[in-house]
């Protein structure tokens, strides 16, 4: 439940090394990138002075961005090739480090080989594709004549008139219609759709150029019929379909043989295809680095817990390469460390959700663990019930399992165990209130005791987040926020007080005299309205205010009234949860009493379940959502800011 | 959703860019003018166009450049009002689009067709825009014409040239060209079938009266200048007219001469339009133009609470980009204002 330590590693190698080193490197897959040249421009790259690191030391004078000249393309298409026999999807097993082809040229040679196996086939498969399309288009044409009973022949070779198949879009087929008596052709119209007309023509040979023009015209398509078949249309028909039929039983078996061929070469492919993967992440990381004449200089973060094995990894090259570590607090300040979080278990899933809102910065605390304890509990408690709970749970198991979404899958599991852990509490199942006595309290029995409980909880939030805001403010050492400022001690002290006084107010209690109520108000309000300056004060800054006083003092006193509303308002909200539990009963009175009405058992079952499903689906996602708004809203303004860089490491998929 | 509903924002939106719109004495002024200079000078300094032109130097601008930019502003208007439709009518303004899109399509294939570099052929994009359904960036790297095609294949237009761009090699442009144009009046008149009854009858009125128009200029031309046969001229025709039915239509391609051709055309509005004209081909656009734009304007003054005032205003926005460039190109090659003024729609006859 924390921000993973991360130390900064610079790793300098001769340049000779640098494929075999940034692959190591990849391949290890927990080494977050910087750009070099921005690292080495800062004042405080550093190499000790040694015998060994002579050379490279007289290096960084004349450093420069790393020109990458390599043409990944040469490897891309090549491995696309590879695609028409692969789906992309296709799973190639394991493939462990060792197996990966590190040199480019030998990768190049590798997928050349293999692609030389497919070559016939593939060519083979394309032409007889070819063929089959040829086939499927006289199958259509002929397809046109079924009707005709008689040979072609005479179609083919008429003395004096020439036979053609038209097609004409339906526009243009009015047209045809509408002025046939001039068009010097004898027409018929043998098939007709909604576009389009097929029109078989008899044109006088001696009108022939005629004819055509006006076909032309109206934009007529001619349908070529192969003059090499002979007999009825039927009898051609049945032909080609057999000669089609032997084509497709060519292919598949061709295909057939593809499958076996790649079965064979199935690890080799593999290989090549994820050694592919690594030379182009290569050249991405290769964007990064800089270089001097012999060397080159990579730079990244390293999580603390992974910097043994990568210096394990590394020792593989000997003298080749040197590795330089610091911690995060060596380095110039405007290098930001990524943020890695590490949880148990039981969070995990929940860092998403505060990934929606930000990943937190280096120096920040982590709040997913908080997030998720308290995200369960007012889900929980808005969405009581053993039974529906239940039914959420199984879907995020489904989730998971079947779709694929592990994250989703897992909040789901999370918040039906807190809603059926809830729901014995309320003892409520499937909405009946009646099957299993409350272990706690009925919601609809005990209204106002309902909603005083998550007054009380919203209440033991809010004050969480003062602490966690002011411990936030002691990491980044912020005095001004920890101490003035409204989410800090300052204002934790007025946040006492208001809610003090609304209590003994309301409830008419005599806890302290007033000068003493005063006190207690007026100064961590004045404390907050002089924040900037008090803490310029302390740090000794200058000028004390930012801007002109008159604005300042007016922009202050409204902000500070503000501050003093909100924090009653924002308490308020946390009624909510209460609201919300009683909803949830009150939701399903209402389709009891509709089941009620209804007079036969089977009718009232349906109305139940439908019931159900309506409260699951839509109460579910009210709740849900009135959760994350409390969360965001409500609690992460106060003590969380999220501006952090995630950790992401080079590394293969996979 | 009903027509008030539906017409009301964008009717609102229609007033605001009709003030834009300039005024007839504008015109007028523009065409006093004594150069091309100050035209544009002129033009610069007459509210609207300021905007349009404010990010060049008039001094350097030439008349292409101008005539690209003017209409490049102009088809802005689509962008504009696509966001005040959906469904149906969103698909209508598409199709009101597609005009332009094939002015596009044709000039780009011309360019790929003698290959045309790729940076000339970028300044032929005239009337990009968020409605267009064509790929610019796929179809500009066509390196010729059956790879265009390809890029086209799922336009609506690839079926009515599909068969026509085969034989571009051996009969040029025409064919493939006009079987582009006929696609805008066809997918129209399908398309306004589905419309609410008002629209539908207006927009049947005036794409009805158009393709009238269009299809009177292209028999009279064929008649004059091309010696067609009737069959053929009629194959090029558009059916679905308002006032010329396709007997009718049929009628007039079989006329003998230009005189029985108007003789038939008695009793018709359309008539004046080439007495107006004296039978001069060149000088029939503009009349034509004229007349469409009485109807226009009429549909601008009722204001009704339907189609017609949205779409008189994108007609009208066109004739007066269209007359700018016009006189601006006549200012260009020196012509005098009387010459000048016969091409223009915006200034009455005298």
């Amino acid at each position: 439940m924390s921000v993973e330590k991360m130390m900064m590693v610079n790793v300098i190698g001769r340049i000779d090394e640098i494929d075999r080193i940034c692959k190591a490197v990849i391949t290890f897959g927990s080494l977050h990138v910087v750009s070099a040249m921005e690292q080495i421009n800062t004042a405080d790259f550093t190499i000790r002075i040694s015998e060994e690191n002579k050379e490279a030391l007289m290096g960084v004078t004349y450093v420069k961005p790393f020109a990458n000249e390599r043409n990944f393309n040469a490897v891309k298409e090549r491995i696309d090739k590879i695609g028409v026999i692969y789906s992309e999807s296709a799973d190639f097993g394991r493939i462990s480090d060792g197996e990966l082809i590190v040199d480019y040229d030998e990768l190049i040679a590798g997928i050349d080989k293999v692609l030389a196996q497919f070559e016939p086939l593939i060519s083979e498969f394309n032409a007889k594709k070819e063929k089959e399309a040829g086939y499927r288009a006289a199958l259509d044409n002929f397809g046109l004549l079924r009707d005709l009973d008689m040979h072609v022949d005479k179609l083919f070779k008429m003395k004096n008139f020439s036979f053609s198949l038209l097609r004409v879009s339906a526009e243009n087929a009015v047209k045809l219609n509408h002025n046939r008596e001039n068009i010097p052709a004898i027409m018929f119209s043998i098939e007709k759709s909604s576009d389009h007309e097929i029109v078989a023509a008899f044109i006088p040979l001696i009108f022939r150029a005629e004819a055509d023009r006006i076909f032309k015209a109206l934009n007529c398509e001619e349908i070529m019929l192969d003059q090499g078949y002979e007999g009825k249309p039927s009898e051609i028909i049945k032909s080609i379909k057999s000669g089609l039929d032997a084509l497709t039983k060519e292919i598949s078996l061709l295909k057939g043989e593809m499958e076996g061929l790649s079965e064979k070469n199935k690890k080799a492919f593999g290989i090549l295809v994820k050694s592919a993967e690594l030379e182009k992440k290569c050249s991405l990381l290769k964007n990064e680095i800089a270089n001097s004449e012999d060397y080159f200089y990579l730079f990244g973060w390293i999580p603390q817990t992974d910097i043994e094995l990568f210096e394990s990894r590394m020792k593989a090259f000997g003298k080749n390469v040197i590795v330089i570590i610091k911690g995060a607090d060596e380095v110039n300040l405007k290098t930001v460390p990524p943020t890695k979080l590490r949880n148990n278990r039981i969070f995990k899933p929940f860092e998403t959700m505060v990934g929606l809102y930000g990943i937190p910065s280096y120096d920040e605390l982590d709040p997913t663990a908080f997030l998720g304890l308290s995200y369960m509990l007012l889900f929980g408690a808005m969405f009581g019930d053993a039974g529906q709970g239940a039914v959420i749970f199984l879907a995020g198991i489904y989730l998971k399992y079947s779709k694929k979404m592990a994250s989703s899958g897992d909040i789901l599991c999370r918040l039906g165990i807190s809603s059926i852990m809830f729901g014995f509490a309320y003892g409520s199942v499937f909405g009946f209130e009646t099957l299993i006595k409350p272990l706690l309290v009925r919601p609809m029995d005990n209204i106002m005791e309902v909603l005083a409980y998550a007054l009380v909880f919203g209440l033991l939030l809010m004050i969480s987040c003062f602490v966690l805001s002011m411990i936030n403010s002691i990491k980044r050492k912020d005095i001004g926020n920890g101490i003035f400022g409204k989410d800090g001690a300052a204002g934790l002290v007025l946040y006492f007080a208001v809610i003090g006084f609304i209590i003994s107010v309301y409830q008419n209690i005599y806890i302290m005299p007033g000068y003493l109520w005063g006190i207690l108000f007026t100064v961590p309000a004045l404390m907050i309205l002089f924040k900037e300056p008090a803490a310029n004060v302390i740090k000794g800054k200058r000028p004390l205010f930012a801007q002109s006083k008159q604005d300042f003092f007016i922009e202050g006193g409204f902000g500070v009234a503000e501050i003093i509303l909100s924090m009653f308002t924002n308490t308020l909200s946390f009624i909510r949860i209460g609201a919300f539990a009683l909803n949830h009963a009150g939701l399903f009175l209402a389709f009891s009493l509709l089941a009620s009405m209804i007079k036969n058992s089977a009718g009232s079952i349906l109305v139940y379940i439908l019931g159900n499903v309506v409260i699951i689906a839509l109460e579910g996602l009210i709740v849900f959502i009135q959760g994350l708004r409390l969360e965001y809203y409500e609690l992460f303004s106060r003590y969380y800011e999220g501006a952090g860089i995630p950790f992401q490491p080079v590394k293969l998929e996979g | 959703m009903g027509n008030v509903g539906r017409f009301a924002a964008v009717n609102s939106k229609v007033r605001v860019l009709e003030g834009r719109l300039l005024e007839e004495g504008q015109i007028e002024k523009l065409l006093r003018c004594k150069s091309f200079g100050e035209a544009l000078r002129y033009l610069n300094d007459s509210m609207p166009y300021r905007k349009v032109l404010k990010s060049y130097r008039i001094e350097d601008l030439h008349r292409g450049q101008l005539e690209l930019i003017l209409k490049r502003d102009y088809i802005k208007n689509f962008d504009k009002f696509q966001h005040y439709f959906n469904g149906d009518y969103k698909t209508l303004l598409k199709i009101f689009f597609m005009k332009f899109e094939i002015e596009d399509i044709k000039i780009i294939m011309r360019g790929i067709y003698i290959k045309k570099s790729r940076a000339e052929l970028n300044l032929l994009v005239t009337y990009q825009s968020a409605l267009s359904s064509i790929n610019y960036e796929k179809l500009l790297k066509a390196p010729d014409i059956g790879s265009a095609m390809e890029e086209l294949k799922d336009t609506v237009y690839y079926r009515y040239i599909a068969n026509s761009v085969r034989e571009i090699e051996k009969e040029g442009f025409f064919r493939f060209e006009t079987s582009l144009d006929s696609s805008y009046y066809n997918e129209l008149i399908r398309f306004i079938k589905k419309l609410d009854k008002e629209d539908r009858k207006i927009l049947e009125m005036i794409s009805g009266i158009q393709v009238d128009l269009i299809n009177l200029q292209w028999i009279f031309r064929a008649k004059k200048y091309y010696r067609l046969s009737p069959e053929e001229i009629l194959a090029y025709t558009i059916y679905y007219g308002y006032r010329l039915n396709k007997d009718k239509l049929k009628e007039l391609c079989y006329t003998k001469s230009i005189d029985e051709f108007l003789d038939r055309l008695k009793g018709l509005a359309y008539r004046q339009i080439f007495l107006n004209s004296e039978n001069q081909d060149y000088l029939i656009e503009r009349e034509i133009f004229s007349y469409l734009k009485e109807i226009y304007t009429k549909y601008k003054r009722d204001y009704k609470m339907n189609i017609s005032v949205l779409y008189a205003y994108l007609e009208l926005a066109y004739f007066e980009c269209r007359d700018i460039i016009t006189i601006v190109e006549n200012k260009r090659y020196s012509i005098d204002y009387e010459e000048s003024a016969k091409f223009i729609t915006a200034v009455r006859r005298m």
